[in-house]
């Protein structure tokens, strides 16, 4: 049996013995998250229980010089949680309560852990909700959430989380405690603004105050089924040209379709159809059927084959189960799969995924494509097996192909998933040597010794760029 | 400083010397430049950074009188020619515009494709869009429709040594590295010159109505549920502002506390919505209701409520204050505003948003007695976790008074941060919080 | 334990090694951690579907080896399934457990008293009817003979490990085994309109025998000659989920031969764990080539009790009820078979029934065939959880599963509940009974008239 590095006995004094992993098979529980492309276990994991006990881990670990990375639920899929090498792994799981909901002041305080979907579930009895909802919403963490600066299907209308964090705990990368924001517009720099969205590089967060919305009054959803990809987007535009603010506007193309239909949630797509939407508009009820009317109008001219509307909740819940687990239902028609998520003006998409296609065909990688079509937030699923040696490598090529595409399209690399360490490389699709400076000043400030999530979001110094501060040697 | 070198980095026909010495509302400048590119803006700043000038920059000059200790610095750096629509895409419900675009200019030109910026901030025929964003500026309708940081997804950012950064993107969803636009939003213009700002849209409502219910016995009891009731019903107001006695005057001759309820959407789900707050109304209020025109039209007279720096001349001394709070606080923070004044013997003109935290008054009178006004206000604010901010005050006044209030948490990252990217103090030294 | 070298895969070297295509459809998404109890209960990976998965993917690359450390988090899964139902890829986890657990055991045999409880058990007497009806026997003689109440006062029990001492007090009064009490063959009440099988099992006859006795009465008062086959067994889920594959199989061939023997349109059974492991026949068999065929023509019949009746049409009961009823879904029912609206439809048609819906219903109660006897503090938090669901105010909790019974007898004494914990078929047999006594009673008034 090999000795047990030191440090576990140093972190177990803090959280206790049971809440340090580090035995070989446990560690690799932990060597990769919903992003499985890069795999390597982490030193150790620790689990804190509060504030207090993830701020004297942080102090200890910044003492050492010792990487560190902060985790929720690993559903992440640009690989933002996944070890390097030699960093010491803080879940924070364990701190999984929701601590108060003030429905008066439309807020709720939770815990890092605390999982985005049962936040709604809490608050569903009063009639309120939470916004974000990514498709891992069964299960990926609010503290995951802020960190990714998560979207979801229905982040047209009512924006990402970055738009619902109200206020913030936040442990530094010295282990310091700092509570911001709270109320509108705290005087100062929008560093709540920053810490979202910044994939546990600049701190990590321990409590998190979030505003909860009033369910609609009215819902309706319409599926609408294409046989051109293009009549399809063509309608997405002219619904949003026809002053419509639909809550949700969603996309899948043929392969996509299959997908789904084999995956646990089939709803019954027609076959052959090359593209479906799913719209969902929300509001006043008295304004929705006319509203409905309006995109039922449009698909219309747009040589719709067929449009329905939910007729009931669970018809609905059915489509959306069906939309949501889209990403996984590719495990039913491809051993591996990966996503990618560029972004594009909308206006652009059927010449993106003209591109798209000839990739697939030039790789011989079939790629489906799910699509948040309202904000242009494109998932094209590159369907391989890591078995065939190499094809992983092809999978990765094609993405980064992909994501090019989206760029030269006057779109992004990410739009909710994050950079991780998937894409670090291809920030220099968007960013400027200079650019890509100004961010890790900013870094600098908040995570001086890079010991916060090393190596991850940003490219490897360019040849011209200045040498930044090398990462912690580790052992 | 040497003028001289200015005009080897920018055409003499960019730069005006100063119309006045000085002026009350101080962050003026020796020298106004006027770029009118961002190459312009760009050499400007190289030239300061290596010269060691201070540069302030302006656009329509509405908020000259929010922030700074500073009677001029080397150059007032006016953006008001760098103006105009610089891509607008309807199809992606996106604008990309210049800094010194006016917010009126911006929504006329949208309109006409029958979209809008989600945006209401006051003063809207001079305020651009550049200030707007730097100053954090919102009207009541951000609690339906956010603020500035809600929609704005990308900038370029001239850096304080002429460095040109592009934050964010020109799509609406975009997770690629930190969200530096929040960096410069509400940073009061001390870490770089905004020299392009693109912004998500939506569509212009199809309905417009504004409902004013007053409230002429004041009774806070009934008011508070009734707000509680409205904020937890199934309606979508886009404002829910609650007004002082003083702005319930100033606005419609009216008397006592006033709640003026916006709503905007499908003409039958406004009149449902309409329908819905006549049934519940409290017994001692009375209800007033605009539409369309008429109701936008009360909106920009409300948008001319506040002082604005370019007006300030033939105005009363005055002395505004912003106030963030929990939701519901607005209600009590409206009328200590109110009441307050009173026992000063100053006019204080209070209204807050009931669903989104942001109060502001207006406060006239004896200038001598602001400093302890904003004294006892901030205290209120700050027992129930919230803050108080001067938005407007002559320059004599904000040396006397502490503009920002206490440091904040992490006050340390954001001295860091402006060490990092301003390190020679180039843009607008001491107008932020903290000395920054 | 020489196997043929053909099977092995990485480090597993012996016949059955979890199927690479079902490890392979994990894709890690996560969606599966909320689901699972074992998670839920200590935050960790290892101890979560996806981080067993992996785990065993690992082994398999050759990147693992088969260790304490490995068998700890696939011995901790409870087999539940709920993963099953939530993952969106399908992968079959609780067939990649089991296989594990196989190899598991062939690599690290069990020692000790471990050993022998295993041997003495699994192997020595749930095998065999007889033996088991001995023990069964012998419970009912220290039930009854006041051995066991003597014990009790004497506080000779707490010599007893705390969770077999827990298990010990709610012990149901032990009936006589129906496949002794019935003849082989009970005719249809009236015309028959068909004939059907009944799965005895052995702990539901053993300790459940008037479960089994009101499923019987309930098949014949709808008109189904009920078949007892003598030749039948355990079904050997308990041995399969304990890693002993081999006597899982032997069991699966005896029990394939007496039910096809018996000529029967439906293999009908009252055990959510059984009717799981009787429908998986033709997985565990695959590489059988004899016996594979006759797995699948024998799995097709098998079928639960409740859907059964619903798929078939039953007579809907008269005789009232009054009681407030929650439903707790066992996992094997409602996860490993799908079966959830079924039950609940038979239930909620009893006249008299006041329904409750209670959350989280389909959340695993720890039982998970002999894990609580296995892991007794994981099995006990997983029941404390479960117990927070249970609504205060019901007086019945109905199931279709004799371990989650004696799981959740042990729950409601421990939390002071006074609910009753029943089998569903049950609750549908005192609704027939009593209809038939005011039936009577009306034709004796009548006949008095």
């Amino acid at each position: 049996m090999p000795a047990i590095d030191p440090i576990v006995h140093e972190l177990a004094r803090i959280v206790g013995a049971d809440s340090v992993l580090y035995q070989r098979e446990d560690l690799a529980a932990y060597e990769c998250d919903g992003y499985t492309v890069h795999k390597h276990p982490p030193r150790a994991v620790v689990f804190p229980s509060c504030t207090d006990e993830v701020a004297a881990v942080v102090k200890y670990l910044h003492d050492q010089n010792i990487p560190f990375i902060p985790r929720g639920a690993g559903t992440g899929l640009s690989g933002g949680a996944v070890p390097l090498g030699g960093e010491v792994i803080i879940s924070l799981v364990k701190m999984k309560r929701l601590l108060h909901v003030d429905y008066e002041n439309r807020l709720a305080v939770v815990e890092p852990g605390f999982v985005n979907l049962k936040l709604t579930n809490s608050v569903a009895g009063k009639g309120y909700y939470y916004a974000p909802d990514p498709s891992s919403q069964y299960a990926c963490t609010i503290g995951g959430n802020v960190g990714e600066n998560a979207g979801g299907a229905h982040c047209l209308k009512y924006g990402v989380t970055t738009n619902h964090v109200l206020g913030l705990e936040v442990v530094l990368a010295n282990g310091e405690i700092a509570e911001i924001g709270g109320v509108p517009d705290a005087p100062g720099y929008d560093l709540m603004g920053l810490l979202t969205g910044s994939e546990g590089t600049l701190g990590i967060v321990t409590r998190i105050t979030v505003r909860i919305l009033k369910n609609p009054e009215g819902k309706k959803t319409v599926l609408a089924y294409f046989d051109s990809v293009e009549e399809a987007s063509q309608a997405v535009s002219d619904i949003v040209a026809a002053g419509i603010m639909p809550a949700a506007l969603e996309m899948m193309d043929k392969t996509a379709i299959e997908g789904v239909e084999a995956g646990t949630y089939p709803v019954g797509h027609p076959k052959g159809v090359e593209a479906v939407l799913l719209i969902e508009v929300d509001g006043i009820a008295a304004g929705i059927d006319d509203q409905i009317a309006k995109i039922v109008s449009v698909c219309q001219g747009r040589k719709v084959s067929e449009v329905k509307v939910a007729a009931t909740e669970e018809e609905r819940a059915r489509w959306w189960a069906n939309r949501k687990t889209a990403f996984p239902a590719m495990g039913s028609i491809s051993p591996d799969y990966l996503v990618q998520d560029g972004v594009i003006p909308r206006s652009r998409l059927p010449e993106v995924l003209e591109k798209i296609r000839q990739i697939s065909e030039r790789s011989g990688l079939r790629i489906a494509n799910v699509f948040h079509a309202g904000d242009g937030n494109l998932h094209p699923l590159i369907l391989f097996d890591a078995r065939i040696p190499g094809e992983t490598e092809l999978a990765v090529r094609v993405g980064s192909e992909v994501l090019k595409v989206c760029a030269d399209a006057g779109g992004s690399i990410t739009g909710e998933h994050g950079v991780g360490i998937e894409k670090k490389e291809e920030m220099r699709y968007v960013f400027t040597d200079d650019e890509l400076e100004a961010q890790l000043q900013i870094r600098d400030v908040f995570n001086p010794r890079n010991l916060l999530n090393p190596d991850k979001m940003f490219p490897k110094p360019g040849r011209c760029a200045e040498m930044r501060a090398a990462p912690v040697e580790i052992r | 400083m040497d003028a001289a070198l200015i005009t080897q980095v920018i055409g003499t026909g960019r730069i005006r010397p100063a119309a006045e010495s000085s002026h009350v509302l101080g962050n003026h400048g020796s020298h106004e430049v006027f770029p009118e590119s961002e190459e312009e803006i760009a050499a400007v700043l190289r030239a300061a950074h290596e010269q060691g000038w201070t540069v302030i920059p302006m656009g329509g000059g509405t908020k000259r009188g929010f922030g700074g200790t500073e009677e001029k610095a080397d150059i007032l750096l006016g953006l008001s020619d760098c103006r105009g629509i610089a891509e607008y895409a309807p199809g992606d419900m996106t604008v990309t515009v210049k800094p010194g675009t006016t917010i009126q200019e911006i929504n006329a030109h949208l309109a006409a494709h029958g979209q809008m910026l989600p945006l209401d901030p006051y003063w809207p025929r001079q305020a651009t869009i550049g200030g707007v964003v730097a100053a954090n500026d919102s009207g009541p309708k951000r609690l339906r429709y956010g603020s500035a940081r809600d929609h704005v997804i990308g900038m370029r950012v001239v850096y304080p040594d002429g460095r040109l950064i592009r934050t964010g993107g020109k799509v609406v969803k975009n997770v690629a590295g930190y969200d530096m636009n929040k960096l410069f939003i509400g940073s009061m213009g001390t870490l770089g010159v905004m020299s392009e700002i693109t912004m998500k849209l939506r569509p212009l409502p199809p309905f417009q109505t504004l409902l004013l219910l007053a409230f002429s016995r004041s009774d806070f009891t009934l008011i508070r549920s009734f707000a509680v009731s409205l904020l937890d019903s199934l309606l979508e107001p886009v404002s829910m502002e609650f007004l002082s006695p003083a702005v319930h005057r100033n606005m419609n001759g009216g008397h006592g506390y006033a709640l003026a309820i916006a709503f905007e959407d499908e003409e039958k789900a406004v009149r449902y919505q309409e329908e819905w707050v006549k049934a519940r109304l409290p017994a001692d209020a009375e209800i007033q209701s605009w539409e369309q025109e008429e109701a936008a039209e009360w909106w920009m007279r409300f948008a001319r409520l506040p002082p604005s720096g370019v007006s300030s001349g033939d105005r009363e001394e005055t002395l505004a204050v912003k106030i963030g709070s929990k939701n519901l606080d607005v209600l009590e923070i409206v009328r200590a505003c109110h009441d307050l004044g009173e026992r000063y013997g100053l006019d204080a003109q209070a209204h807050g948003g009931v669903g989104h935290g942001i109060t502001r008054v207006y406060v006239t009178g004896n200038p001598t007695l602001f400093a302890s006004y904003l004294t006892e206000i901030r205290s209120l604010a700050e027992s129930r976790g919230g803050y108080a901010v001067v938005q407007h005050a002559s320059l004599e006044r904000r040396r006397e008074l502490d503009v920002w209030g206490r440091k904040p948490a992490a006050f340390s990252l954001m001295e860091g941060i402006k060490r990092s990217i301003d390190p020679r103090r180039v843009l607008n030294p001491n107008r932020f919080i903290g000395g920054i | 334990m020489s196997a043929p070298v053909s099977h092995a895969k990485g480090n597993y070297r012996w016949e059955d090694p979890p199927d690479e295509e079902k490890y392979s459809a994990c894709v890690h998404c996560g969606l599966c951690l909320e689901s699972c109890p074992t998670y839920l209960e200590t935050g960790h990976e290892q101890q979560s579907p996806r981080g067993r998965v992996h785990l065993i993917k690992s082994v398999a690359e050759g990147k693992l080896s088969i260790s304490a450390g490995f068998e700890n988090p696939v011995f901790t899964c409870l087999d539940c399934r709920a993963c099953e139902t939530a993952c969106p890829s399908g992968v079959q986890v609780g067939s990649l457990i089991e296989a594990a657990r196989g190899q598991i055991r062939k690599a690290i045999p069990l020692t000790g008293w471990k050993a022998f409880l295993h041997s003495f058990f699994l192997r020595g007497v749930f095998p065999h009817p007889s033996r088991l009806h001995v023990l069964g026997k012998l419970m009912k003689v220290y039930q009854k003979s006041g051995l066991q109440s003597f014990l009790r006062k004497t506080g000779l029990l707490n010599l007893l490990p705390r969770h077999l001492r827990e298990m010990e007090r709610v012990l149901p009064a032990v009936s006589d085994p129906v496949m002794k009490t019935h003849p082989e063959v009970i005719p249809a009440e009236g015309s028959a309109r068909g004939r059907v099988a009944l799965l005895a099992g052995c702990v539901m006859d053993v300790m459940f025998g008037e479960i089994n006795a009101a499923t019987i009465r309930v098949l014949t008062r709808n008109g189904y000659d009920v078949v007892v086959p003598r030749g039948q067994r355990c079904c050997g889920a308990l041995h399969i989920h304990a890693g002993d594959r081999e006597q899982g199989k032997a069991l699966a061939r005896q029990n394939i031969d007496a039910f096809l023997a018996a000529d029967v349109e439906s293999v009908v059974v009252n055990a959510a764990g059984c009717g799981c492991a009787l429908k998986e026949y033709p997985e565990l068999l695959h590489n059988d080539p004899e016996y594979h065929d006759k797995a699948v023509r024998f799995a097709e019949k098998v079928e639960d009790i409740s859907q059964f009746l619903v798929a078939r049409g039953y007579q809907k009961p008269r005789g009232r009820v009054e009681a407030r009823v929650a439903y707790h879904d066992a996992c094997h029912l409602a996860h490993g078979q799908g079966v959830r609206s079924e039950p609940r439809q038979l239930l909620r048609e009893i006249p008299g029934v006041e329904w409750i819906e209670m959350e989280l219903a389909d959340r695993c109660c720890g039982s998970a065939g002999i894990y609580n006897l296995t892991n007794p503090e994981m099995a006990g938090k997983i029941l404390d959880e479960k117990m927070k669901a249970v609504p205060d105010q019901i007086d019945l909790l109905a199931m279709g599963n004799p371990g989650c019974m004696l799981q959740l007898m042990m729950g409601a004494r421990k939390h002071g509940r006074t609910a009753a914990i029943v089998h569903t078929v049950q609750l549908l047999d005192w609704s027939y009974e009593r209809e038939a006594r005011q039936a009577a009673g009306q034709s004796e008034a009548e006949k008095g008239e």
